[in-house]
This record gives C-alpha cells, sequence and structure tokens, in this order.
C-alpha cells in the first residue's frame, strides 16, 4: 500500500465519498468481488506437491458524476505454482507465493468524445488470443499465464491513458495515448525455466530488480485503431522496460551463481487485424521489438546479445455447428540474432486447436491442444465450466505438459495435473 | 339526343351501381409494410431510445440486459445481471458485431449468430428490427384463436442476418405479432416464438414479453421481457468498438 500511494488516496477518498441520503441520486457506490480457489493433483512425481491457488479480489466502483467515476481493487493471490516448479529445493520468499495487493486502482472521466482514466490500470491491446504477443503494456504474473485467463496474469500499471473518438462515414476509430511514469515488471516463475540445462551445476540465485522510483523511468506510446467495412485494423507503438528481465553476474562461488535481473529499455511497434470472413473470424497480431536483450552461456559466463524480436500470431475463430466452435492459433516468435547456449530458441513456434461445447445453461466443455515445433512439445488442456447458480461456479479438468526434454512446454511437466476449482461473485 | 324522363331516371338507378362496383376493394398491406407495423409492436421501431430485458430460462435462471437502440444499425447491449456477466457489453454496428469482457479486457469481433445466453441470440435482442433484415411474403392467410391472422414468410436479405428464414404470424386488424419460427440459413428449423403482453408504451400497445422454445427439446425455455424503453439521445461515439473498454 506504501509503494502506491496514489491507489493508497484513493481508497481513503472512497471512503469518505460513499454516498448518503440526499444525494444517492446522483452518487453511484458498488462493492463487489469474487473468491476463486482451486486444487490440484499432480499426475508426476513433484517434490512439493502443493498444487494450490486461492484468489481474492474486492472491488469498489463509485459514480461521482454521469462523467466521472473511480474503481478501487485489492487483490489477494496465494499460488504454489513457483514452488511446485522449482527444482534446487529452494527456499523461496514469500511473496512468491502469497501476496496482498491493489488491484485497479483509478480515476475516469467520460466526454462525449474522449476518456481520460489516471492511476493504476491494465491496458490491452491485440486483436487475438491464446499467445497475447501484443498484450504489451501490463505486466504479468507468469504463475498464471499458463492456463488461467490472461485478466489473472495480468497487473496494473500507473498510466495516464487517454483515448480519443472520431468517425469520419463508415470509419470508426479511436486515438490512444498512454504515459506511464513507474514501469512495473512481470513476476517471473524460478530461474530454471529459463535457463533450462545451461547452469545446473550450480544453485542460482537471483538478486530481483525493484520497481523504478516514481519518475526515474518514464514510459510512453499510442494506438491508431479503426473500424471500417468489417475490418479492424490498429497500429500501435510503445517505449518500456521490458516486462521480463535478463540477468547479469554479480558473484560466485564454487557451487552457487548470483546473478541480477535487469529490465533494459525497449521499443515495441505493431499492428493488428481483425476480420469476419463468412462466419470465421480470421485474427492477426504482429509486433516487432527492438534492443531485446538474450542470456546466454559463453565458456561457463553469462553474457547478453541485443537483438530484435518479431512476433506473430494468426488465428481463425470457426462459427458454432451444433453447439461445437473451434479456434485454431498460430504463433511465431522469431529473433533477428542468437548465440549458442542462449536461454530461448531462435524461432518458436506454436500451434494451438480449441474446441469447445455448449452443454446448455451456460455449462462449456472445453479441449485445447498446443504444439511447440522447435523441440516437439506438447500441451493438452482440457475442462468443464459448470455455473451451478448465480454466483458459483465449478470447474473440474486437467492440463498436462509432455514432449522432448528441450522443448518449452515440457519445462512443466512436473505441473501437469487434474484440477478442481470453485469461483464465488459477490455482491455487498 | 333528347333527355326523356325515364332515361333520367335509369341514369340515376344505373350510377350508383356503376360508382358502387367501380369503387377498387379495400387495399391490402403490402407483406413488407405489414412487418414494419409489427416491428413497432415489439419495440420504439427506428427510435433513438434504451430498454431492459430480463431473460429467464426453464430453471429460473436471471439474466439481465441494458439496451441503447440509437438507430437499427446501432445497438448497445450491456449485462447488469448475473454477478460473474457484469459488464459483459455486445456492440453491433449494422452487420459487425463486437464482444466485451471485463476479464478479457478488449472488444472481439464475433459473429452474429452466436449465443448470447440460453436459448436467445444476440440478434434477438439487439436486432429485432424484421423489416430491415428480411423481405416478406404471404403464405396463406389462417386463422389462430379466432382471429384472422396473416401467415408470412420472411426470407433474409442477406447472409449476414440472424435468421435464414423466419414463418411469422400477426393479426390482421392490427399487424400484432403472435408467434415465429426461426430457421437457420441451411432450412433447419431452430425455435419457436410466441409474443404477448401488450402495454400502452410511447402511445402505441407494444408486446412486452417473448417466449423462445428450442425447436427440437421442448424443454428448453427462454422468456425474454421488455421493460423501461425510454426515448433517449446517444452520441456516435459510445457505438465506437474501442470504447467498449470504457
Amino acid at each position: 500500500l506504501i509503494k502506491q500511494p496514489f491507489a493508497f488516496f484513493l481508497i481513503g477518498a472512497t471512503a469518505f465519498t460513499v454516498p448518503n441520503g440526499a444525494s444517492a441520486d446522483i452518487w453511484a457506490y458498488q462493492a463487489r468481488g469474487y473468491l476463486f480457489g482451486r486444487l490440484s493433483t499432480y499426475t508426476d512425481p513433484a517434490p512439493k506437491d502443493y498444487g494450490q491457488q486461492t484468489r481474492v479480489q474486492f472491488a469498489q466502483s463509485m459514480d461521482f458524476s454521469k462523467n466521472f467515476s473511480a474503481l478501487s481493487q485489492l487483490r489477494w493471490t496465494s499460488n504454489s505454482l513457483s514452488t511446485d516448479l522449482n527444482t534446487k529445493q529452494q527456499v523461496l520468499a514469500k511473496k512468491e507465493t502469497f501476496e496482498i495487493f491493489l488491484g485497479e486502482n483509478y480515476f475516469k472521466y467520460k466526454a462525449e468524445n474522449w476518456v481520460a482514466q489516471i492511476g493504476y490500470q491494465e491496458v490491452v491491446w491485440g486483436e487475438a488470443f491464446g499467445f497475447n504477443y501484443a498484450d504489451i503494456i501490463s505486466p504479468k504474473d507468469q504463475r498464471e499465464t499458463l492456463y488461467s485467463d490472461a485478466a489473472d496474469a495480468r497487473l496494473p500499471l500507473l498510466l495516464f491513458n487517454e483515448k480519443t473518438f472520431f468517425s469520419i462515414g463508415d470509419l470508426s476509430g479511436s486515438l490512444q495515448l498512454l504515459f506511464s511514469p513507474e514501469p512495473r515488471f512481470s513476476k517471473t516463475l524460478p530461474i530454471e525455466l529459463y535457463t533450462g540445462k545451461l547452469l545446473t551445476n550450480f544453485t542460482i540465485n537471483v538478486n530481483k530488480e525493484k520497481t523504478p522510483a516514481l519518475f526515474k523511468n518514464k514510459e510512453y506510446g499510442g494506438k491508431l485503431a479503426g473500424s471500417y467495412g468489417g475490418y479492424d485494423v490498429s497500429a500501435f507503438s510503445f517505449t518500456y522496460l521490458d516486462r521480463s528481465p535478463h540477468y547479469v553476474f554479480e558473484s560466485a562461488t564454487i557451487n552457487t551463481l548470483t546473478i541480477k535481473e535487469n529490465h533494459n529499455k525497449i521499443s515495441s511497434q505493431g499492428m493488428s487485424l481483425a476480420k469476419s470472413v463468412y462466419d470465421f473470424v480470421f485474427r492477426t497480431d504482429l509486433v516487432l521489438t527492438n534492443n531485446k536483450m538474450i542470456n546466454y552461456v559463453d565458456s561457463g559466463i553469462l553474457k547478453t546479445l541485443t537483438t530484435s524480436q518479431f512476433e506473430a500470431l494468426v488465428s481463425l475463430d470457426s462459427p458454432t455447428f451444433h453447439d461445437y466452435s473451434g479456434v485454431l492459433i498460430f504463433a511465431q516468435s522469431n529473433l533477428k540474432d542468437i548465440m549458442m547456449n542462449s536461454f530461448r530458441e531462435k524461432q518458436e513456434q506454436y500451434i494451438i486447436g480449441k474446441l469447445s461445447k455448449n452443454l446448455g445453461e451456460d455449462r462449456t466443455f472445453e479441449f485445447s491442444y498446443t504444439h511447440e515445433f522447435a523441440h516437439s512439445g506438447h500441451s493438452l488442456q482440457s475442462f468443464i465450466n459448470w455455473p451451478v447458480n448465480s454466483t458459483n461456479d465449478i470447474k473440474l479438468g486437467g492440463q498436462f505438459y509432455f514432449g522432448d526434454e528441450q522443448s518449452n512446454l515440457n519445462k512443466y511437466k512436473k505441473i501437469s495435473s487434474i484440477f478442481i476449482s470453485l469461483k464465488n461473485y459477490f455482491q455487498l | 339526343m333528347k333527355l326523356t324522363v325515364g332515361s333520367c331516371i335509369l341514369a340515376f338507378a344505373i350510377c350508383p351501381l356503376l360508382i358502387a362496383f367501380s369503387t377498387p376493394a379495400r387495399a391490402e398491406l403490402n407483406p413488407n409494410d405489414i412487418v414494419k407495423k409489427a416491428d413497432l409492436k415489439r419495440g420504439l421501431g427506428n427510435i433513438s431510445h434504451s430498454f431492459n430485458v430480463l431473460v429467464t430460462n426453464q430453471d429460473n435462471k436471471r439474466e439481465v440486459f441494458h439496451v441503447l437502440f440509437k438507430d437499427v444499425n446501432n445497438t448497445l447491449t450491456e449485462q447488469t445481471e448475473p454477478e460473474r456477466s457484469r459488464g459483459r457489453k455486445l456492440l453491433m454496428k449494422d452487420y459487425d458485431i463486437w464482444l466485451f469482457t471485463p476479464n478479457i479486457k478488449k472488444a472481439l469481433r464475433i459473429s452474429l449468430e452466436q449465443k448470447l445466453t440460453g436459448e436467445v441470440s444476440n440478434g434477438d435482442i439487439a436486432r429485432t428490427n424484421y423489416a430491415e433484415d428480411y423481405d416478406a411474403e404471404f403464405i396463406n392467410a389462417d386463422k389462430k384463436e379466432n382471429a384472422n391472422v396473416y401467415h408470412l414468410a420472411l426470407k433474409a436479405k442477406n447472409k449476414k442476418v440472424t435468421y435464414g428464414r423466419i414463418e411469422y404470424f400477426l393479426t390482421k386488424k392490427d399487424c400484432m405479432p403472435i408467434e415465429a419460427t426461426f430457421f437457420a440459413i441451411s432450412g433447419k428449423p431452430l425455435k419457436h416464438a410466441t409474443f404477448s403482453e401488450p402495454k400502452m408504451i410511447q402511445g402505441l400497445p407494444r408486446l412486452t414479453k417473448m417466449v423462445i422454445v428450442d425447436y427440437l427439446q421442448k424443454d428448453k425455455i427462454s422468456t425474454l421481457v421488455f421493460t423501461d424503453q425510454t426515448p433517449e439521445k446517444f452520441s456516435d461515439s459510445l457505438f465506437n468498438k474501442e470504447r467498449l473498454e470504457f
């Protein structure tokens, strides 16, 4: 709370602005949220079989007038995934498994042709889903990116966010401008997930990079978007500190290596497109990122290479046929240059097939398969989502990772599991 | 020519008969005009307005939507109940449709035929002016519940509309919709709807209830109740896909 003075102020302001009696027709206040719990049983032997996850979100929304409003969220998250994936039996910091933090906390002003939001918020770009290459603004909790909704993985960023809307004939669109005085970083998984078999002789200690002080670093960018003749097109650019770290050597002993996280300034440019083709929907996201730093190991020494990264995703959503619908996604991430013994491959390619069946009464069955090309990795996920009543959802399913030892997907093999989760929505 | 008394009497006698037989029969309404009139019995027509829709299914699960209708080509639907679906928005501009959900946080283009909830398609709430989307023709005059009715076949003007064909029954007296059967583009029957509970709204009797039953599984029922129809002006930017996240 102390690290987010703006949000702290907002929560305080909220407490004093809750309406009473006479002004209740002008002011509106709502408090709502959800409770989520998930239990897993790992199907592969794991050193610590926790498989637990709980998440709570409490949100207050306030309408001060027709145009002026605020949102204030408090989140709790407890997730054993980092511990479960930790192969070195190291003791992880408590915040790797449990945190209470402020979610989105912002003021919003809506005019006829523009909207401005200031505060901690999540902004999403791109037309596609599956691999959210264009979702570059908000940092992510990478413990959540494997099987959860992208929304659960997204973390808020302090932003001034202004969007102006326009229409010229049949063309409608917007220009969005973003400025952040306080870059934030993604929450990463245990380092072994990134180093693979490159530094297996050491126990690696990682010194995390702290969030930079306010206005020490600035991030900025914008997006121009338009819809015309059945096409949704956008072009965007953002200059920011890399949400994922690269690592630099700090010190070493015979069996311990201490490295430090660094996040260098990068710049991404891209475009997105969506188009209905009969009852199918075609989507694509293309993103070019410059100054990306990639770690590699040369003669036992940890080094970095600066290069460019190009990411592309194309997908096709099928129409519903006898309550079945499907999505086919192809995603590719390319580095311009690569060194031997790098933390990642020069080219990573995935194909994802998703099949959903509407079981009626909002119950859905989903099955998805992900194939990784570089080293033949595989992932299967399947679940039934069952809204048991107006406030509770049960999800029952399984997720399995396997394949070549060098594949990215096989790195998650030990968290292959069957799971059950319960989500309760409440309004106070 | 000499006019006689007899010829004058004959002329007076024949004229009314000629007039009577030469008066055209009472004009039958064009089927498309009937559909236009009927659209006004199911909503406020093409007037900019807002309304609420309460949808309940056979298990009494309820969902509530608030709809902003600027014109037939600009409709914004926001779900307000249940809590899990609060904030879902559906924007329709012409035949383009986008879905915004608070967890995805971006508006995604989807196809018109995707179901909104239960037996209810997006078009059942957001695109209800049949005259705009379908060409009508008479099937035959029929009698239902002792009232003279029109029996019309509505054929989709293009493949982008919600249904391929609708069989539509309306009262002959005031073009009040009675029931409809909806068919897919392939011709397969999808669902059957009955319209009821007329109420005086903005000076006209309008139907406020629609019960939709799955054509094959008759136990799958969705009931739509339309309320709070209020004329209201909206700015164009409210119907901009890029504004849905706000």
